[in-house]
């Protein structure tokens, strides 16, 4: 049983995604694990054969328990340590195994031009890389559906093929998903407390959003016991960015559109390249700089809650893939499933509140990152340009940061590079 | 698509972006954003959902437009009606 946040001690395990005689390679989720936060996808850190399943589906284990034996390996899942532990099995080493897929450029472009989803891949070619005859594989067994369908078929676990379609010309369509997506389940009775919000009934999603509570205040009041916080905010004139926004959706399918948000995270995750101060953790009294920008995104859950899963190497995604990874990980956190190399990752978290927010928002670090940017609604202001004051859309951004691992200059320096990035969204 | 469908299809695809809310029982006049608690991400979700239904393709100039339910019924009666 993993720990997959740093104040975890225990675990439900709720589905087995494998059983005794599968082989599996390292990256492959193997099971559902419960916490109070979310469901989690499980993955395991070697290759091998299962030889035996020693958890049953529904029991409550602390962690470090063993779930499952592989030959061919030591354990599984990997017990990832938590982050107040030593640097060497801090985070953003134990996530880099399952990364993004490798491949080469030529395969990538094919995989885009397809249309292929590449996080449902398993490549075939040395080192689990993805080969050319990978995508085409995939592309061939691909019956026609909606990116909407696409989407949530991956998201709810349902297979494509097979699926009639009832939109135009027999494409898939998102309603064909949530049709078979809701139906009662085929699979033996393996009780699967809590898989979707509004399916179980009153008490189960009660309890769960009372457990969450309970985390969430254990993790934040821990924060301001231990991190003495610093806060500085800027008005960033969001014009360019905008306009630019406005330009780049014209003409656009709505699958392909962005949100203004996208560019913002794409622009927090550069800063943090060229701050390095603020990307990180705080372990053992010292700081220590992350090789990767994991950015946190806090996604507020419908009937409360708020969870903080990581967009992988967010700095080195183009300004596209990081607004369908947005959409992507905001739909799973909201419906519950998260994979394990999202939680506990993120190397620096963004808290948006969004069109319904406040205008500015002084957040609260989740240890043991240093540092939080905030992100409040945006609004036109009247702001001066060359002299002349003009209503020009605006947003309030903040940094809060652990002022053990940097002073004010530093957040300061932070936050003019992302004003410096928004400039210049067409180079995001 | 008459009035009466097109609000079906509105509350249909409000109520998937938010399964909370029951299609059959929200307050068709309720806002997104300030009562429903919809975000930039689920009004996506609901152009989307909106073109996958019924081919209509919303422009991002017309979002302001949509504001409930009611206003995105209105909405699709006047875009379909226009197609006939």
């Amino acid at each position: 049983m993993p720990a997959l946040g740093a104040d975890m001690t225990e675990g439900t395990l709720t589905e087995w995604l494998v059983k005794p005689g599968d082989t599996v390679r390292r990256g492959d989720t193997v099971a559902v694990i419960d916490t109070d936060k979310a469901a989690i996808e499980v993955e395991v850190f070697a290759d091998g054969v299962v030889s035996r399943l020693l958890v049953e589906p529904g029991t409550k284990v602390p962690v470090g328990t063993v779930l499952a034996e592989i030959d061919g390996a030591a354990t599984t899942p990997s017990p990832t340590t938590t982050p107040s532990s030593t640097v060497s099995t801090s985070p953003s080493t134990t996530t880099t195994p399952p990364a993004p897929a490798v491949m080469s450029p030529p395969v990538r472009h094919l995989a885009h031009v397809k249309g292929v989803d590449l996080a449902a891949l398993a490549g075939t070619g040395p080192g689990g890389s993805i080969t050319r005859r990978d995508v085409e594989l995939a592309t061939r067994s691909e019956t026609p559906a909606s990116p909407r369908a696409k989407r949530l078929a991956r998201q709810r676990g349902v297979d494509l093929a097979g699926v009639v379609g009832t939109g135009p010309r027999g494409t898939i369509t998102g309603a064909d998903i949530e049709r078979i997506a809701s139906a009662p389940p085929a699979a033996p009775a393996e009780s699967q407390p809590g898989s979707g919000a509004g399916h179980a009934d009153a008490k189960p999603v009660t309890n769960k959003l009372a457990a969450m509570r309970a985390a969430t205040a254990t993790l934040m009041a821990r924060s301001k016991r231990e991190i003495p916080h610093y806060y500085l905010s800027t008005t960033i004139d969001l014009s360019v960015t905008a306009e630019w926004l406005v330009r780049t959706n014209a003409g656009r399918p709505v699958s392909e559109r962005m949100v203004v948000a996208a560019p913002m995270l794409k622009a927090a995750a550069l800063a943090a390249q060229r701050v390095p101060e603020l990307n990180g953790f705080w372990v053992d009294d010292a700081f220590h700089p992350s090789h990767h920008v994991h950015l946190g995104v806090a996604v507020s859950l419908r009937g409360g809650g708020l969870v903080a899963p990581a967009i992988l190497d967010a700095d080195q995604l183009s300004l596209d893939a990081l607004m369908q990874q947005l959409r992507d990980l905001v739909a799973r956190t909201r419906a519950g499933r998260l994979r394990q190399r999202e939680m506990g990752s993120a190397t620096l978290t963004v808290t948006n509140l969004g069109d319904n927010g406040a205008e500015a928002v002084y957040g609260v670090i989740y240890p043991p990152q240093v540092a939080l940017i905030g992100l409040g609604r945006v609004i036109d202001r009247p702001i001066a340009v060359a002299g002349l004051v003009g209503a020009r859309p605006s947003v309030a951004v903040t940094l809060s940061g652990d002022h053990r691992a940097t002073d004010g200059h530093v957040g300061s320096r932070y936050l003019q590079a992302f004003a410096e990035l928004l400039a210049t969204p067409e180079e995001l | 698509m008459t009035n009466e469908q097109a609000q079906a299809v509105a509350a249909k695809v409000v109520a998937a972006v938010a399964p909370d809310i029951d299609p059959g029982t929200v307050e068709v006049s309720a806002r997104l954003r300030e009562d429903l608690d919809v975000d930039s991400l689920d009004f996506l979700n609901i152009v989307e959902a909106v073109h996958d239904e019924t081919g209509v393709d919303i422009p991002e100039a017309d979002y302001p437009l949509i504001t409930s339910i009611a206003t995105l019924a209105s909405y699709l009666a006047g875009r379909t009606a226009a197609h006939t």
